[in-house]
């Protein structure tokens, strides 16, 4: 295996530990507080059932409301569906800046070493690429295999006069966060996370101008970021562009930030950048 | 051998190193004297690449620092710089999966030498096992010169004497060493060559043995001449 | 040799998970629906989409029906969304945005075109807070559809300090010089409104200078307490040449609609606007003549709306509530009243009217029957009922059964699709 893939190994290894965390941390308060809210809303059932007599859950929906959706379920068990989303992506935008700063902390500072690996330094930048949207692509898998998980549990708990069950797919189209994280066509999902690919690259590039110019760093990091963002929003302030023009303008902006920052990188691991 | 030209640097506004030109030859213990802020560290670390010039330049054999150099040069930074989590034996697999100059067969050797135990973190490591782990980090490697950062600085006594030891046998016989120190008294006795640094420059650069020979100095006597004149 | 396993694993779960996520996604399709004809000739479909929401609780997505199949907003690919304007169909400004995206880029209005030109103008805004004295005058902007090179041209409009606003209203070609249609208005403090008045310019397209003006008297003297609104009765395209300005003319009166005490001596009043008098004027831009047509005045109930439009020669009047549409068609030639129908729910086979839309050459009427939604379309020259059709489920949902999924199909509108 040559180089790049080694490093790029290293750096998924050196974060699985907090990775598995996050993942666990989703699947229980998802699944978990899921799993509570239905319990507790049929045992509430239950007894408003054994109070008034009822037999079937027909004669509870026609007093009470029925036919709650799948959708309303997961409302109802909200902050513990979306919560561990918002802290994952939160985890994950930490480490966009951690990956690179990790290495210079404290008084093993792994950069030394890195550095002097007799490889292209580029492939520092490709290995911590790689992961960080490894572990993006992961947690967006993760949640799609979860999905279909809390559906089942919904049908296996809420009886089908009371619970309106439907698709992951509708589900996911009309849930404000969801249909971010989860696009609605493939064409989409690639734009969606090709946005942020580039946007890692620029962030990266950012930290190296800092990493290797310190204080004055800052300053062009700050400036360097702030220009690509406004390059990338600018186009949207024309109103003479069509929609379909607009696209391809923002495409092509993005590309030339994405190779303007891989460039600038590389001319920093390779001639600026200080341990 | 190792060429250093004119080198300048500049932190800010503070000039580190100001013109500094010296040589360190293959087969041949340099040793560069200055006291802390003398600008030894960030020489080492620029001829490594790890940091840039302003102005200047570096050679080895005759070509410019490059990729190619970390299959040529090694280096003994002054800590141990690997990650806290990893193992000793980790660290050995680490170099031996990057370097084609890693030699697996010295570097278990060493580790025995040493009496160091694979399976121990890197964060638990004394002071002076941290040292020798380092050090044996760049002798397994099969490269023409070894730099040295403090190499003996804050270690107990006894890891010292062992880290001695090797500068003696054969692992650095052939090599070009460059190595720091401001405490020279400990190695007076087993380096070639001294270059005396003060406030970025290059006060004096002589071969001890000469110098011993010709002028009957000590190179401590050197030191005292050079920086209290 | 285990990392290396398990970051195969991982990048391989990431792959699979994704990948199937998406292929399976865009195989689950809403049920897909046709427009179907019900009586009458089929080909009056051909260009018909009529669009508005399908529920499936809890959800529901917009949804256009066409005799060639149903379209969902859901379904369109990524660049689908960007290229179809899936919320506001503006038929003749979509066709021009498409002939012409350049000229159309400017602005996406247009006011008159014929063979060999396309013509928009702008008024200056009313309100230039920047300015000491504001601007009041026409931005035109001419391209020439066989050279395709445009043109600007500003003309200046005599100030007029009656008015706090204004705007072009209707744009034609007379020969050599254009004349605007320019609505003017007086909204004073409290919502009340002064006199509007039409006037026309004629404006000469070399140099911008205005040769000439008149306005257009509808007849009507608002007395005190009375206001007097003028709105156009526009065609489905505004922009082919018109030999007619069509105005629509209403004479308001406040009147005190109730009067209650209550137990403790309170008043209460509730005033309401009453329609005194209402007429059609219109204008010939060939002879300057004004031709005016005193229109029945009939009182509005809640569930009455009305609407007039102007539907190839004719003008249609039509009071509309769910059961039932009165049509009255006004010929703009002759300016008679040429025909009125009163068609109830039941007489289109229909639960209730939905909506009326007026197309370039037919009266649309949408309709739901008990468990579909149905259109009908009426011949303007006439009256007559010359089109029925509805929604049905198209033949490659076979074997479902139809009518729970239509009855979740609620069609509001239609346009004509180019």
């Amino acid at each position: 295996m040559n180089r790049y893939g080694k490093l790029a190994l290293i750096e998924l290894h050196r974060f699985w530990k907090v990775y598995a965390a996050l993942l666990a941390m989703t699947l229980v308060s998802q699944a978990g507080g899921f799993f509570y809210h239905l319990r507790t809303y049929m045992n509430g059932v239950h007894r408003q059932m054994a109070e008034r007599g009822f037999r079937t859950y027909q004669e509870y929906r026609e007093v009470f409301r029925g036919g709650e959706t799948f959708h309303s379920f997961v409302s109802f068990a909200e902050p513990w569906f979306s919560g561990p989303v918002v802290l994952c992506a939160a985890a994950m935008i930490f480490y966009v800046f951690f990956i690179w700063y990790r290495d210079w902390l404290g008084k093993n500072t792994f950069i030394y070493r890195l550095l002097m690996l007799p490889t292209e330094r580029l492939n520092l930048f490709w290995a911590k690429l790689t992961a960080i949207m490894a572990f993006v692509l992961g947690l967006v898998a993760f949640q799609i295999v979860l999905l279909p998980v809390h559906l089942w549990m919904f049908r296996q708990i809420i009886p089908p006069e009371l619970g309106i069950s439907e698709s992951i797919f509708a589900f996911v189209r009309n849930h404000r966060l969801f249909q971010i994280l989860i696009p609605g066509t493939f064409p989409g999902f690639l734009v969606s996370y090709g946005t942020g690919l580039m946007s890692v690259t620029v962030v990266f590039a950012s930290v190296l101008i800092e990493r290797s110019f310190r204080l004055k760093g800052l300053f062009g990091a700050i400036l360097y970021a702030a220009a690509c963002g406004t390059a990338m929003l600018a186009p949207s302030f024309s109103d003479r562009l069509y929609p379909l023009e607009l696209f391809w303008l923002r495409f092509g902006i993005g590309i030339l930030l994405l190779a303007v920052s891989v460039a600038l990188s590389w001319l920093l691991l390779k001639r600026k950048i200080t341990v | 051998m190792i060429e250093a030209i004119n080198l300048t640097k500049k932190y800010g506004r503070r000039t580190v190193l100001r013109g500094l030109s010296f040589t360190a030859e293959k087969g041949r213990i340099t040793c560069l004297i200055g006291i802390n802020g003398a600008g030894k560290s960030t020489l080492l670390k620029a001829i490594m690449g790890l940091t840039p010039v302003s102005g200047g330049d570096i050679r080895i054999d005759g070509s410019p620092i490059g990729k190619g150099l970390y299959e040529h040069v090694a280096f003994v930074p002054d800590t141990l710089t690997l990650p806290p989590s990893m193992t000793v034996a980790g660290s050995l697999r680490f170099m031996g999966d990057f370097y084609r100059s890693w030699n697996p067969k010295r570097a278990a050797e060493l580790l025995d030498f040493f009496r160091l135990n694979p399976s121990d973190r890197i964060s638990s490591l004394s002071k002076g096992n941290a040292a020798k782990l380092n050090l044996l980090l760049g002798l397994s490697l099969d490269t023409d010169y070894l730099l040295m950062d403090e190499p003996f600085s804050g270690i107990d006594l006894f890891s010292r004497e062992q880290i001695a030891s090797v500068f003696t046998s054969d692992l650095i016989e052939e090599r070009g060493v460059l190595l720091t120190t401001h405490e020279v008294g400990e190695i007076e006795h087993l380096i070639d060559k001294a270059v005396l640094l003060d406030r970025g420059e290059v006060r004096r650069e002589f071969w001890c043995e000469e110098v011993r020979q010709n002028e009957g100095k000590s190179v401590i006597d050197v030191m005292r001449e050079v920086y209290q004149s | 040799m285990k990392k290396y396993a398990i970051a195969a694993v991982f990048a391989a779960f990431i792959v699979l998970v994704i990948g199937i996520y998406y292929v399976q996604a865009a195989g689950e399709r809403n049920p897909q629906f046709r427009l179907v004809a019900t009586e009458g000739d089929a080909k009056e479909a051909d260009s018909l989409v009529l669009w508005g929401w399908y529920t499936d609780a809890p959800y529901s997505e917009r949804v256009k029906v066409s005799a060639s199949g149903s379209r969902y907003y859901g379904e369109l690919s990524y660049f689908g969304r960007m290229k179809e304007e899936f919320i506001h169909n503006v038929p003749p400004i979509d066709r021009l945005v498409r002939q012409y995206p350049d000229f159309m880029r400017e602005d996406r209005t247009a006011d008159y075109q014929d063979d060999e030109l396309l013509v928009r103008v702008k008024s200056d805004p009313w309100f230039q807070a920047d300015k000491a004295d504001a601007t009041r005058g026409l931005a035109f902007d001419f391209l020439d559809k066989r050279t395709k090179r445009t043109r600007s041209l500003r003309a200046d409009l005599p100030e007029n300090a009656a008015f706090n606003g204004y705007g072009v209203i209707d744009v034609q070609r007379s020969g050599d010089s254009f004349k605007v249609a320019m609505y003017y208005e007086n909204l004073r403090a409290g919502g009340t409104r002064g006199t509007p008045e039409i006037r026309i310019y004629d404006v000469n397209p070399e140099n911008g200078g205005i040769t000439g003006s008149v306005t257009v008297d509808s007849g009507l003297q608002p007395a005190d307490g009375q206001e007097l609104i003028l709105r156009e009765v526009q065609s489905y395209d505004w922009t082919l040449p018109s030999g007619y300005l069509v105005l629509d003319a209403s004479l308001m009166e406040v009147r005190k609609i109730d009067e209650t005490e209550s137990a403790n001596g309170v008043r209460a009043s509730a005033a309401g606007q009453v329609e005194v008098e209402r007429r059609l004027v219109v204008y010939r831009y060939d002879t300057g003549t004004v031709d005016v047509v005193t229109l029945p005045v009939e009182p509005l109930n809640e569930q009455t709306r009305e609407s007039l439009y102007r539907v190839g020669a004719e003008v249609l009047r039509i009071r509309l509530s769910s059961e039932s549409a009165v049509i009255q068609g006004y010929g703009l030639g002759d300016m008679k009243l040429h025909y009125e129908k009163t068609l109830s729910a039941r007489d289109l086979q229909a639960e209730s009217i939905t909506q009326s839309v007026a197309g370039p050459n037919r009266l649309y009427l949408l309709l739901q029957e008990q468990d579909r939604p149905a259109v009908a379309a009426m011949d303007p020259e006439g009256g007559n009922i010359v089109f029925r059709g509805e929604a049905a489920l198209d033949d490659a949902e076979e074997g479902k059964s139809a009518s729970p999924l239509l009855n979740n199909l609620r069609l509001y509108s239609l346009y004509m699709r180019e």
